[in-house]
This record gives C-alpha cells, sequence and structure tokens, in this order.
C-alpha cells in the first residue's frame, strides 16, 4: 500500500496498461503534468506512475448540456459548487510505469493495474528513493516536480553506456545541465583506480562555456577547467586565447575530402563538388587544398591533369575542370567552399599541423584527462566548428577504433571510455549527412569501440531518425516546434503521454529525462549549481555519502510507523 | 388556540394521511417534519399535501357571508359549521426511527391509525435529515413534487443554521446523483431554496 501520509489525490476508475490508469481527482486536489503518483497492486505491491494528462469529464452528458447560469445569483452560485466534483469533476491521465515490491531493490516495468477505486497518492520521498536506486555512481540532475526536496538521481554508468543527449530550445537550461553532468563524469573519473577505467569527454566548446567561466543570469559558473585543474585540458583554435594550455592548427595539408563530407549543408558544398575533392586528393595528395586555393592553376597541377598531352596555350580553371571530367561549377564551388577557410584563417596555407596536435590531444584523453576545445572568435561560424569537430572526432575515433581492436586481439585492456560532447548535433547527423559524418558513426556503433556522444541540440527534428533512435538517455527542456516534440517521444513508450508532458514544460529549468538510463521518465526541476558548490557537487557515490539519502538531505528520522506501510 | 394534534385516518408503508378533528386555519405546512411515535417503528415523514373541505364531499360548501365579511367572522357567526368541516394532511414517509438510531427508507410497517402526528424538534430534524439520504424517498415518491423538495430542504437548512450552507452543498450534491439526467429539475429545486 502506498504511504497514507502522502496526499490523497483522488481514485482509480477505469484505464488500461496501454492507455493508462484514469482516476478521478478528488475534491480540493490538482495534480499536476509530470507529477509522480502512486496506487495499490494487489500482491502489496504499488505501482508508480506519472501524471500525462488532465481531464474534465462529464458523468452526466446532460450537466454541460444545461450548464449552470454565469453570474453571481446564490442559487447560480450553489448549482456551480453541487455539480463540481459531483456531475462533473476533474480525471488524471496516468501512465504506469513501475512496479515497486517491497525487499525488491530493482524495481519492475508495470504489469498490472490497480483496481477500480484503489486511492491514488502523490508518489513521496520513499516511492522515489525506491524508484531511482542506482547501483553505483550516480548525477542528481533535479527534483521530481512539487517535490522540491527530492533528488532524482541517474546512473553514470548507464548514463554513458550508449550516447546521451540534452535536446531544448535557447535559454532553456542546456548548458547548465551538461555542464552539471561533465562536472559530475570528472568528479567521478577522478576516483576510478586506474586510468583506463576513467570516463574522460571531449567538448566542442562552440561557445567558449565549459572551458572558461560560464556566464549565466547575471553570475559566473565555474569552469569545468576551474572545478577540475589538474583533469581538464582546454585547447584553443585561436593560438594567443588566454587561459588555453594548447592549440589547435589546421594546415591545409591535413584536409581530407571526408572532413568535408559534413559540410554539404553548412558549407554549401554540393555533391559533384565533394566528388571533385576526391578527384583532387588523388591526383595531387596532401598538396590538394593549396593547389585549389591558388588564383590560377599552378605548373605542377597542369602537369598532373595533362600528364605527356598537349597542354593548351590559355589554361585556367575551367579548361582544368574540362580536362579532369569535372563540372566546372562543381569546381568553383568547391574552390569557393575552401577560400571561406583561408578567408576566416581557419587553416594555414602550405603546412601540417594538426597530426602534432592531435596526437597530443589523444594523449590526453588517453592519458585519464578531459578536453575542451574552445572556438573563440571561430565559434560564431559553424562551418569552422563542423570541420574541427569533425576532423578531429574522426581521427581520435579512428584512435580509439584501433586501440580496442588491438586490445581484443591481444586480449590486453582497451582505452579509457570517451564522451564527445557536441553542440548543434542536428548540422552533423541531419537525414542527408547522418551516413557520412563520424557522428552518426559513433551514435550507431553503441560503446563498441568506447565512444559515446553527449549531444546538445535545439533541433532534434533534424536529426537523422536512426541516430535519433540510438540516444539511450534523453534530457528534454521546453521545445517549441510540434516537428521538434514529435521526434523526442519517437518510438519510446507511452509517447502520446510523453509528448504531452513535454509540451507543458516551462521555459527554464524544467526538463523531461527518459530512457536507458532511468527506470521511468520524470520530469524535473534541474539543480542550480552555482560556483560556491565546488567540484563533483552533483555527483552521489555509489553506497552514498554516509548513509541513505533521507540522512543526506539532513530529512528527519521517520517515526515508526504502526499502520499503512508502503508494502503490505 | 392551538389546536389538536392530528390523527392518522389513513396509512401505507410509503406515506400516511392524518386529519384534524374539525377545520383549522393553522395546519401543519408544506414542507415541514413530523413524526408518528406510537406504533413499533416510529415514523418520520414530510408534509406534501395540505386539504381542507366538508366532512361530507356529498354537502358541499355554500359560499355564505355577506360582503365585506371575513373567513373567520363568518365561522364565528355560523358557530357550528367548523365542526362540518375537516383539514387533512398528507405525509411522505422518509424514515423511521429503530432504537436510537433514525434510518432513511420506507419503514417496516406502516403507521397506526388514530395515531397522533406531531411536528418533529430541530434537533431530531437535524439528526435525521442532515445527510440528504431522505431526499431519494422525497424524490422519487409520487405524492411528492418539487415544491415539497424545496420546501423540506428550507426546514432542514433553517434547523442546522449557522451550517445550513454546507448542509445545502450537500444536499445539492446529492440532488445532482439522483436527478443525473434531469439537470433542469435540480437547478429548479435549488433556485426555490436559496434564491
Amino acid at each position: 500500500m502506498p504511504d497514507e501520509r502522502a496526499p490523497r489525490i483522488g481514485v482509480v476508475i477505469g484505464g488500461s496498461l496501454t492507455r493508462g490508469v484514469e482516476a478521478r481527482v478528488s475534491s480540493g486536489n490538482s495534480p499536476i503534468l509530470g507529477q509522480y503518483v502512486t496506487a495499490p497492486l494487489d500482491g502489496g505491491k504499488a505501482l508508480v506512475g506519472m501524471v500525462t494528462d488532465i481531464m474534465l469529464q462529464a458523468g452526466e452528458p446532460a450537466s454541460v448540456a444545461w450548464p449552470p447560469p454565469a453570474g453571481d445569483r446564490p442559487s447560480a452560485r450553489l448549482l456551480r459548487e453541487v455539480l463540481a466534483d459531483t456531475a462533473v469533476y476533474t480525471a488524471a491521465q496516468i501512465t504506469p510505469y513501475l512496479e515497486l515490491e517491497e525487499g525488491i531493490l530493482d524495481p519492475a516495468r508495470a504489469r498490472s493495474l490497480p483496481r477500480h477505486f484503489a486511492p491514488v497518492h502523490l508518489a513521496d520521498q520513499e516511492i522515489v528513493d525506491a524508484a531511482f536506486t542506482t547501483g553505483g555512481d550516480a548525477v542528481h540532475v533535479g527534483s521530481p516536480l512539487g517535490m522540491p526536496r527530492v533528488e532524482v538521481c541517474v546512473d553514470m554508468e548507464r548514463l554513458f553506456e550508449r550516447s546521451a543527449a540534452v535536446f531544448g530550445k535557447s535559454g532553456t537550461g542546456k548548458t547548465v545541465l551538461t555542464l552539471q553532468i561533465l562536472d559530475a563524469l570528472l568528479a567521478r573519473s577522478k576516483n576510478a583506480p586506474t586510468q583506463s577505467e576513467r570516463t574522460v569527454a571531449l567538448v566542442f566548446d562552440m561557445h567558449n562555456d565549459y572551458g572558461r567561466n560560464l556566464k549565466f543570469g547575471g553570475g559566473y559558473r565555474r569552469s569545468l577547467r576551474d572545478s577540475h585543474p589538474t583533469d581538464v585540458t582546454v585547447y584553443s583554435l585561436e593560438s594567443q586565447a588566454p587561459g588555453q594550455d594548447g592549440s589547435v592548427e589546421i594546415g591545409t595539408r591535413d584536409i581530407q575530402p571526408e572532413d568535408l563530407a559534413v559540410l554539404q549543408t553548412a558549407g554549401h558544398f554540393t555533391l559533384a563538388a565533394l566528388e571533385a575533392a576526391h578527384e583532387f586528393h588523388e591526383r595531387y595528395g596532401r598538396d590538394w587544398v593549396d593547389e585549389l586555393l591558388a588564383r590560377d592553376p599552378s605548373e605542377a597541377l597542369i602537369a598532373g591533369a595533362w600528364s605527356g598531352a598537349q597542354v593548351p596555350d590559355q589554361v585556367n580553371w575551367s579548361t582544368v575542370a574540362g580536362r579532369l571530367g569535372v563540372h566546372s561549377s562543381s569546381l568553383d564551388n568547391l574552390r569557393r567552399g575552401l577560400r571561406h577557410f583561408e578567408r576566416r584563417k581557419v587553416v594555414r596555407s602550405g603546412s601540417s599541423q594538426f597530426e602534432g596536435g592531435l596526437e597530443h590531444i589523444v594523449k590526453t584523453l588517453q592519458g585519464g584527462k578531459s578536453v575542451v576545445v574552445q572556438f573563440g572568435r571561430f565559434g560564431s561560424d559553424l562551418v569552422t566548428y563542423m570541420l574541427v569537430a569533425n576532423m578531429l572526432s574522426r581521427r581520435i575515433w579512428d584512435r580509439y577504433r584501433i586501440a580496442v581492436d588491438r586490445a581484443s586481439e591481444n586480449d590486453g585492456q582497451g582505452p579509457n571510455r570517451l564522451v564527445i560532447v557536441i553542440e548543434e548535433a542536428h548540422k552533423f547527423v541531419d537525414r542527408s549527412l547522418a551516413n557520412f559524418s563520424i557522428f552518426g558513426q559513433i551514435a550507431r556503433e553503441l560503446r563498441k569501440y568506447s565512444v559515446t556522444l553527449l549531444v546538445i541540440d535545439q533541433r532534434p527534428s533534424q536529426i537523422d531518425p536512426e541516430v535519433l533512435s540510438q540516444i539511450g538517455t534523453k534530457f528534454c527542456f521546453q521545445l517549441d516546434s510540434e516537428s521538434d516534440v514529435e521526434a523526442m517521444v519517437g518510438g519510446a513508450m507511452g509517447r502520446t503521454a510523453l509528448r504531452q508532458v513535454i509540451s507543458s514544460l516551462e521555459s527554464q529549468q524544467q526538463s523531461l529525462v527518459f530512457g536507458h538510463a532511468v527506470p521511468m521518465p520524470v520530469v524535473v526541476r534541474t539543480v542550480d549549481f552555482t560556483g560556491d558548490r565546488g567540484a563533483g557537487a552533483g555527483l552521489r557515490p555509489a553506497g552514498g555519502q554516509g548513509g541513505s539519502l533521507r540522512e543526506r538531505l539532513d530529512y528527519p528520522a521517520r517515526e515508526p510507523r504502526t499502520e499503512n506501510p508502503l508494502f503490505g | 388556540m392551538t389546536a389538536a394534534a392530528p390523527r392518522v385516518i389513513e396509512s401505507k408503508l410509503r406515506g400516511f394521511s392524518c386529519a384534524y378533528s374539525d377545520y383549522v386555519d393553522d395546519p401543519y405546512q408544506l414542507g415541514e417534519f413530523v413524526v408518528v411515535r406510537e406504533g413499533r417503528f416510529p415514523v418520520i415523514g414530510v408534509v406534501s399535501a395540505v386539504e381542507s373541505g366538508p366532512e361530507d364531499p356529498s354537502r358541499p360548501l355554500l359560499p355564505r357571508g355577506a360582503p365585506g365579511v371575513s373567513a373567520a367572522e363568518v365561522l364565528t357567526i355560523n358557530a357550528g359549521m367548523r365542526e362540518l368541516l375537516r383539514t387533512e394532511v398528507g405525509v411522505v414517509a422518509c424514515g423511521y426511527f429503530a432504537g436510537d438510531r433514525a434510518r432513511p427508507g420506507l419503514p417496516p410497517l406502516p403507521t397506526p391509525l388514530l395515531a397522533e402526528v406531531e411536528l418533529a424538534a430541530s434537533s431530531e430534524i437535524g439528526a435525521f435529515a442532515s445527510d440528504c439520504a431522505f431526499l431519494e424517498r422525497l424524490i422519487f415518491d409520487s405524492g411528492s413534487n418539487d415544491s415539497t423538495v424545496t420546501a423540506a430542504l428550507r426546514r432542514v437548512a433553517l434547523a442546522l443554521k449557522p451550517g445550513e450552507n454546507d448542509f445545502l452543498v450537500g444536499a445539492g450534491k446529492e440532488l445532482a446523483r439522483l436527478l443525473r439526467a434531469d439537470p433542469a429539475r435540480l437547478a429548479t429545486i435549488l433556485r426555490g431554496v436559496v434564491d
């Protein structure tokens, strides 16, 4: 039986496992969307579900066909009061998620329903504790609606076992939550007994939020680097950026045609232009970009193109294109796109800088330290962000793949686990690019090569559905677009209900968490960890910090219960 | 002068009729709660009809009295006339007493004939009617109508002062349950009670 001290909100009047339980809300109660409720099941178990819809019902159709008159006449007032909760009433739709049973730690998926007229109570601390019990380290992500002192913790092992995502429109709290998750990740990693057991993060910090202080709401939050000075290395695309440990420099000789594949949309590269890139790369090797960036075709390029044949008197890019079987406009498209990087001084002509920096980053990551790549002034240039993120991730993933394959061949220890954090993910893995992007591949490979993603995005509907379906745990803040909400819930169990919950989220600091790492969806008010809380404030180590959750939260001890126990 | 209490002249489980010994000017009123204490199961009911007329229906009352003379003066002038007239009261049985408990519903036995019919005390009305269970009998009995229900509710509300508002809301909800297919009738009754 549920805790009789938790507020009773009504009684069960119908429902089904697939459509959810319908409860008639008793007078004076106003449950809200996303709240947890519980009802007793046969056999001393308790059902835990979420309020996923609230309806105004008429017990008798005639009562709404002849509504009470408006106005302040005593009879009108009395009639309205009389009909409320009798002829008309409020009903709550409850999506059942879990069955709890005393003495069994792992909650089971709901497979039975409470009986008619079973009391429905708001869930209390004890129920939430029982539902969200984690066997290992966990990160505190917030409090359920209406339960500000109750912690919801997400199992970190499960969170990063598969890729995860934080979705929401701008200003809803995505960055703060991500910072908090990463902070807990680093604090947990620090305590790992060996380097290979650490989980590290590679953060592509588009807006300089993670390496430097995050400015928010008139104050600053400590950066990852400030909180974990010995466990975070900051790289920057700007060579002279303050507070950096190294810079990421890209030479023209570092770029491969595959690096441009994700830029089809953002960089306006056509498919024919990318084909041309492959053609040039094949002919001119690592100099292909420099050759294409020259004002006129070089002698080497002409020699390579005509290779012994009669060279025309006048050679320009158009004749080169014709000679190589490339459409002239495609070649122009390719050259125009490459000149963008040259103009923005993202790449250095005639040099190869990348491998050294890349090696350093890989060693840093595999050595157990996390890396933040800051984009500085390039942060506003999406094309640059995508080029760098794709270049680095492709090569780092290759290194991890080789290390894992080698370890499995030699029965040795594989590399530590890596979480790649990317923003604006839909630009990398939209429907047309998912097969070209390394991020689509990482999401699909799950943790096979010890690399997963933490995706931060505003437009989940733009992400390839196959990639989206591979994301294990989703944190969803407010979304405006119907298509984004639809994409979020995808094939999730009870998606109609989840869609309604997402639509009701407030504009800030309210998030629906669902998926692989949580036993059931939960709407939380996210925690605002400001600077003075110290590193790893959101980490909840396995076994607790000296006692039960109740003790950690400094709750008063429960009085011994004489009747109406939680179970049986 | 207070008239003697009426006595039961016709009795059924669903209710009874009682009559005063002659014509009275101030009989029990519509909606008043009355009690018949005699018999194995004392019965409590609500006045649903009041009727006065000649004792012998075959001898109709003639409209005596000169112009400008009141009814009371006519009866004073014709001293024997009052005894030829009768006032009868119809009552819907709403409950009965079993031991110390008042139970709503039909009594197990009808009231004894010629038993005295008294007005119920305020405390009895409160104890019997505050849970509104009596309304079912009044709503569905053919001897009662909406005016009877309205009048009875006003009597109970008066007896329960100052808690009459809570009672009226509770009674309204009970009526809403009973009249669920007839919201117009519910509105009529409640309007009669409070407006």
